[in-house]
Parts: C-alpha cells; sequence; structure tokens
C-alpha cells in the first residue's frame, strides 16, 4: 500500500454527496462479514449426507474462483480505478498506487465478493466438527488472496503487452490457443479428468486437514505457502502495473488517430441515431472487451459444465444483468460532451430515450443469445416445451426488467464518463457496486423462479408468470421515459454526462 | 420590422443560485451582438436557454417568431449553437456529426457539398472520418462552429468560439458570421475575447452576475479607452 492511497480513498468518499448512496454502500459493505458468518453458520447446520461429494467437487470450486479473479481484472483493463485517468493526470499519482487501489476496489466486484462467501460456507460444510473447524475457511480465504493478486499480476502484464501491435497480436494468438484447448477438452470429453489433475486439490486437502487435528504441518504449510504466493504475487503484480502504465499507449493512440471507414447515411433520423450510438459502443475499448467477454465467456462455462436446460435457464438472467453494467446504468454518457450539441437539435426528444434504450435492449439480447447457444451445444439435445417456455419467458422477463433498471438510473443518477479507456467504467466504482448488487438480486431471482418453472414442464406456467413481470417493467420504462421528457429533467441529465 | 431573438426577463435560477437575472435582448436579422463579462457571469447559461438547452425559470424567449419556451422543437430548427465546452460526440468522426444533423435537421438532398465546403474552410477536411475524441481543443471548438452553421440557421448562437483556436479558425469563424449576417440570420457571440467580439459583432452587452449593467455599440469597447471602459463595467 502506498502513502497515496488513503487521501484518494479519502477524496473519493467524500465525492459520494448523497447521504443514501453512503448508507446503501455503507449496508452493502457490512452485509459482506455478515453474509460470511452466515454462510459459516449453514454449512455447519446442512446434513452431512453428501459431504463426501462435495469434497470431490472442492478443487473445481477452487479453480472456477481463480477463474474468475483472473477474468475480472482481464476485463477491467487491469483492475477497477478509483478515479479516471484523465482526473489524476495533473498529479503525482505513481503506478503502484494505482495498482493499491484496483486491490482495495476488488470487494466491489460482486461476483468475487459472493464467490468468498461461497468458499466460507463450503469450508464450513466440508470441515470436520471440532474445535478447528475453522481453519479450512482461512486456507481458502488465503487462497482467494492469492487468486485475486496474482489475477491482478497478469491482467497487468496483459494490459502492458497489448499496448504494442505485436503485444496485441501475442495475446490474441494466447487467447485463441486457450479457446482451443478448451474446445479440445470439451470435444473428446476429458474435462473430469483435467480437473482431477487440478493444483486446487492439495489446497483442498491442506485445508481439510486443519479441522481433522493434523493441523501442523499440512495444515500450516499449505495455508502459509498460499499467503506466501500471494505475497510474491503482490510484489510481482505491482511491478506488472509499473510496467503496463510505463507504455507508450499505441493502441489508444490508433483509435483516436485512424480514419474510419465512412458509410452512406441512414434513412431517417431515428436510424442515425441508432448508428451513432452503436459506434459510440462498438468503438468504446472497455465496451468492445466487456461485450466479447459476456458473449463468450458465460457461453463456454455453461457448454464446459455441460449444463442441462433447467440450468441453462438460469444464465441470460445473469448475462443481461452484466451487459446492463457495462454502460446501461448510465446510457446517455455514451454522447459524452456531444449530448449539449445533440440536446440543441429539433425533433421529439423521446427518440434519444428510445434509441439508447433499444441500443441497451440490443447488448443484452445479443450476449444471451450467445451464451443460450453456446450453452445449447451439450445441453443434451432439444429441452422440451416446458424447459423452451420457462427459457424464453426468463430472458424476456430478464430483459425487460435489466433495461427497465438501466433507463430509470441513466435518467435518475447521470454521471460523467468517457469510456474511452480500458479501465473506465460508466458510474464511480462505490455507485458500479450498488447498480451491480441491484441488477443482480432482480436478475437472480427471476432466473431462480423460472429455472423453477422449468421443471413443471408445462409451457403454461412460465408464460403466466412471464407476461405481468414484463408489463410491469414496460411500465417501468414508459415512466423514464415520461421523465426524461420533462425538459428540466433533460438538462440536468445533460449537463452532468456533458461536465468536465 | 419584428427581431429575430426576442428575450424578456429571461431568468434561469439553479435552487437559490440565480445565474441569469431578468436578461432582455433584442437582434434584427442581419446584426450580431456580443454577449460579453467575466467568468461565472451567466454568458452560457444564457446561450443554453437560448437554444433550448435548459429550460428557463421565468421570461420569454422567441426565436423568428417562434415561442421557444411553448415549442422548443421549432425554435430548435430555426438556430444554430455552437456550445462553449466539447458538444461533440467522442466516438463519432465530424462526418457522422454532420450526417446526423442532416438528417435531425431533415435536410435536403445535397448537404454533403455544403458539408466539404464547410470542413474544407475550417482546415477539417483531413480529419473529417477521424473520432473526434483524438482532436485537439481547437480542433473541437472549430467543429462545433461549423455544426452550428451547417444549415445555415436564422438564428446563430457561439459560445466561446475563439476559445483556444489558431488564427485561421478565427478567421473562417468570422467569415462564417459575416457570410450569415449578408443573408439574414441573427448571430449571438458570447466571448471573453473583447477585441475578437469586437471584430465579429457591431453591438455589444456586457453582463454582470447573471444581470446586463451595459449594452453599446460594439466599437465603443475597442482600443485602450474602451478596454478600460469594459474593464470598469465588470467590477
Amino acid at each position: 500500500m502506498t502513502s497515496q492511497l488513503g487521501p484518494l480513498l479519502s477524496l473519493r468518499w467524500r465525492m459520494v454527496r448523497s447521504r443514501r448512496a453512503r448508507l446503501g454502500f455503507l449496508t452493502l459493505a457490512g452485509a459482506v462479514p455478515g453474509l460470511c458468518v452466515v454462510a459459516a453458520v449453514a454449512g455447519r447446520l446442512a446434513p452431512a449426507g453428501s459431504r463426501a461429494d462435495v469434497v470431490l467437487l472442492a478443487p473445481t470450486v477452487l479453480v472456477s474462483v481463480a477463474l474468475l479473479a483472473v477474468l475480472a481484472p482481464l476485463v477491467a483493463g487491469g483492475g477497477n480505478e478509483l478515479f479516471p485517468d484523465d482526473h489524476l493526470t495533473a498529479y503525482p499519482v505513481t503506478a503502484r498506487t494505482v495498482h493499491a487501489a484496483s486491490l482495495v476496489l476488488t470487494p466491489l466486484n460482486l461476483a468475487w465478493t459472493t464467490q468468498v462467501v461461497g468458499l466460507v460456507g463450503l469450508a464450513s460444510y466440508i470441515s470436520e466438527r471440532g474445535e478447528l473447524a475453522a481453519l479450512p475457511a482461512l486456507t481458502f480465504l488465503a487462497y482467494a488472496v492469492l487468486v485475486t493478486v496474482a489475477g491482478q499480476a497478469l491482467a497487468w502484464s496483459v494490459v502492458g503487452m497489448r499496448q504494442r501491435t505485436s503485444g496485441r497480436r501475442l495475446t490474441w494468438a494466447a487467447a485463441a490457443a486457450v479457446a482451443l484447448a478448451g474446445t479440445a477438452v470439451i470435444g473428446t470429453g476429458r474435462v473430469g479428468s483435467v480437473l482431477n489433475e487440478s493444483p486446487t486439490t492439495p489446497v483442498v486437502i491442506g485445508a481439510l486437514n486443519g479441522s481433522s487435528g493434523a493441523w501442523t504441518p499440512w495444515w500450516l504449510s499449505t495455508t502459509a505457502a498460499l499467503l506466501g504466493m500471494a505475497v510474491l504475487a503482490h510484489v510481482a503484480a505491482g511491478r506488472a502495473c509499473v510496467w503496463a502504465l510505463r507504455q507508450p499507449r499505441e493502441g489508444a493512440r490508433r483509435l483516436d488517430a485512424d480514419s474510419v471507414s465512412r458509410r452512406p447515411g441512414r434513412a431517417s433520423a431515428r436510424a442515425q441515431l441508432l448508428a451513432t450510438d452503436r459506434a459510440s459502443v462498438w468503438r468504446s475499448p472497455s465496451l468492445r472487451r466487456g461485450l466479447l467477454v459476456l458473449g463468450t465467456f458465460p457461453g463456454l462455462v455453461a457448454a464446459t459444465a455441460g449444463l442441462d436446460w433447467p440450468s441453462l435457464v438460469l444464465l441470460p438472467a445473469l448475462v443481461a444483468a452484466g451487459a446492463g453494467l457495462l454502460f446501461g446504468v448510465n446510457s446517455f454518457c455514451l454522447d459524452g460532451s456531444g449530448a449539449v450539441w445533440l440536446a440543441s437539435m429539433p425533433g421529439r426528444p423521446g427518440a434519444a430515450f428510445w434509441c439508447k434504450t433499444q441500443v441497451v435492449a440490443e447488448v443484452c439480447l445479443v450476449t444471451m443469445a450467445a451464451t443460450v447457444v453456446a450453452g445449447s451445444l451439450r445441453a443434451g439435445g432439444l429441452p422440451t416445451t416446458g424447459e423452451a417456455a420457462a427459457l424464453l419467458g426468463c430472458a424476456a422477463t430478464a430483459l425487460l426488467r435489466v433495461v427497465a433498471t438501466c433507463m430509470e438510473l441513466s435518467v435518475e443518477r447521470p454521471h460523467r464518463a468517457d469510456l474511452r479507456g480500458p479501465r473506465d467504467s460508466p458510474a464511480p466504482p462505490g455507485v458500479m457496486a450498488v447498480y451491480s448488487a441491484r441488477l443482480a438480486v432482480s436478475t437472480t431471482l427471476t432466473a431462480i423462479l423460472f429455472s423453477a418453472l422449468a421443471g413443471l414442464d408445462d409451457w403454461r406456467w412460465p408464460a403466466a408468470v412471464a407476461l405481468p413481470l414484463c408489463l410491469l417493467s414496460l411500465r417501468r420504462l414508459v415512466a423514464a421515459a415520461a421523465q426524461w421528457g420533462d425538459p428540466a429533467v433533460r438538462s440536468r441529465v445533460v449537463a452532468a454526462v456533458a461536465s468536465g | 420590422m419584428n427581431p429575430v431573438v426576442d428575450v424578456r426577463g429571461l431568468t434561469v435560477a439553479f435552487g437559490p443560485v440565480v445565474a441569469v437575472d431578468g436578461f432582455d435582448l433584442s437582434i434584427p436579422a442581419g446584426a450580431s451582438v456580443a454577449l460579453v463579462g467575466r467568468n461565472g457571469a451567466g454568458k452560457s447559461t444564457t446561450l443554453r436557454a437560448l437554444a433550448c438547452v435548459l429550460p428557463p425559470t421565468s421570461g420569454s424567449v422567441r426565436i423568428a417568431g417562434v415561442d421557444a419556451v411553448r415549442d422548443p422543437s421549432a425554435a430548435k430548427a430555426v438556430l444554430g449553437y455552437c456550445p462553449d465546452v466539447g458538444g461533440l460526440i467522442p466516438r463519432a468522426t465530424p462526418w457522422e456529426h454532420l450526417q446526423l444533423a442532416a438528417r435531425l435537421r431533415g435536410m435536403a438532398g445535397g448537404w454533403e457539398a455544403r458539408a466539404t465546403d464547410l470542413l474544407e474552410r475550417f482546415d477539417l477536411d483531413g480529419a473529417a472520418d477521424r473520432v473526434t475524441a483524438g482532436f485537439s481543443h481547437g480542433m473541437g471548438r472549430r467543429l462545433s462552429v461549423v455544426l452550428s452553421a451547417f444549415h445555415s440557421p436564422a438564428v446563430l448562437l457561439l459560445d466561446e468560439p475563439f476559445d483556444g483556436v489558431d488564427p485561421l479558425g478565427v478567421e473562417a469563424t468570422l467569415d462564417v458570421v459575416r457570410e450569415l449576417r449578408l443573408t439574414g440570420s441573427a448571430v449571438l457571440v458570447s466571448t471573453h475575447l473583447l477585441d475578437l467580439a469586437v471584430r465579429a459583432c457591431e453591438e455589444a452587452v456586457v453582463l454582470r452576475r447573471g444581470a446586463v449593467v451595459a449594452a453599446a455599440p460594439a466599437a465603443e469597447l475597442a482600443g485602450p479607452e474602451g478596454a478600460a471602459r469594459y474593464r470598469s463595467l465588470l467590477s
């Protein structure tokens, strides 16, 4: 940690003006330790009948935690940022501070926090009952710290490499090799045997030794080794960050300096607005990368795991929430300072609102469809009518919920966001944490509901549940459009996204 | 003759802060007025309200005979506005901005010739297909002026059009102002650069704390004596 981090965190906190937002953030932060305790108690109280099976699955769970720990900072271009780059250019903020800030902000990633809570629950369930029952949880937490820091080290290295053309080619080649290897493993049906060779197995064995009383030397040496490697990874990540931020940003410069091919004008004003919004999404490095990851990774995981149709029903809703978080929660930021110019244009103000709505919906739909198509390859044949209805109902309900929430937030809580750099996000990190919690809770509940309905194998149940939920979301969307129709609200949104 | 821009008692308040306080202005066809004053005097807020980007708290604004408060879309159709900061969609190119403006304004075919001509005059033809996020401040200002003048509006509102612009860009902007005035457009230029305000406009209005403190022929603010008079009006 560096001496600059404290003042920067303090400034960030002071910049959260709304008391409600502060309260929400503190509640969220306070809920995490509480959830860990709940998970530990639940693990202890759960019937131990499946304990042996769960122990066998534990190494795979640890692999999935590592995958997320690597993927999250890769998608975020090295990690979350406390302030956008251009806010700090006048100050001598060191690269090590940038890295430390990314680490400190890691718990704001809801998926990461959920996994940590899950690890505590898992450790509690598989550990022997007794005085030393908490020791496996400590090992798993040390493991979470290690993979998180190692993920950052890898992400910063990739960020540094991708600043040059040769580095970008190399990373694409590496990604292609990983994808090919994954496809080969799935295609040859060797997923189980590969997972059996996972290096996480010794971690689980070491952790279990803690609760069984043999806590020295196995538990101690395993946990100490994990923490030691975490320290080494932290040093490596700091150096990788320093190196990455020193590289000339060829990629960003090329994007700004290169000409794009001129396309013919669209037939109508609405079509031209849509084309402009779509280009704004696709030409943003952070959005493009986010779209690619959301469009491929969940589907790949579903295909690898060989999820059946009732389980596959869960995925589109979760993917839609992720897609909404790319930019949808602050969709007018796509216009940047051009929002002021657009506001001086004639025509119906609603056109801008509905174009943004459509682009947010398109992004959600594309990523949801890609996930379902990839997952369906190993879902064991065609779905039954009831499963298909549950999938469609879940997708429609989640899509409308996410889009309605995004457009409400876009109108009610606009922020300035360039989305120009690879680490830019549509809102400040704390706000994004609250938004992701809100979207995740809503879509997870929707997904669980429709997954349960898929088991009834009657298309009428999903249809009957989806219809009122969709109408409710449409009503919220229309209410947000009506808010946008108010010139005072519109001018506030425009001033916020165009400021700076 | 009816004024093209007719503002009466324009007031814009943000909660307890009154940014524009009972502003009156009348600009006939073919005339140009400079809006000058210190930072925070309310110049940009006034222009945003006239451009129908910001709803006024009270007062009336008529643009080319249209009540801009009641029918902002009709008023927007006849005005061109260059905002004070940025005013450009970051990941769109100048040509895409012009395509969008042509569609939103319902311009007939043939707008491409006018667009190409303006881009050449403002030395932006070589950058017509680059995203504006990579533009320098001056290039961005020049493109904003191009976009505001593109449809030969009846009312041209320019907010700090000369800020950070090189001499060739300044000349191109002055040419566009002259050209539009000759065709009967009314021009309002907000700037803190007094010399350029005097060159661009025939009348000047001095704004202080949101209210007009003086209105005079722009020539009276020229030279050292004019500058001294201007300074006395600011404090």
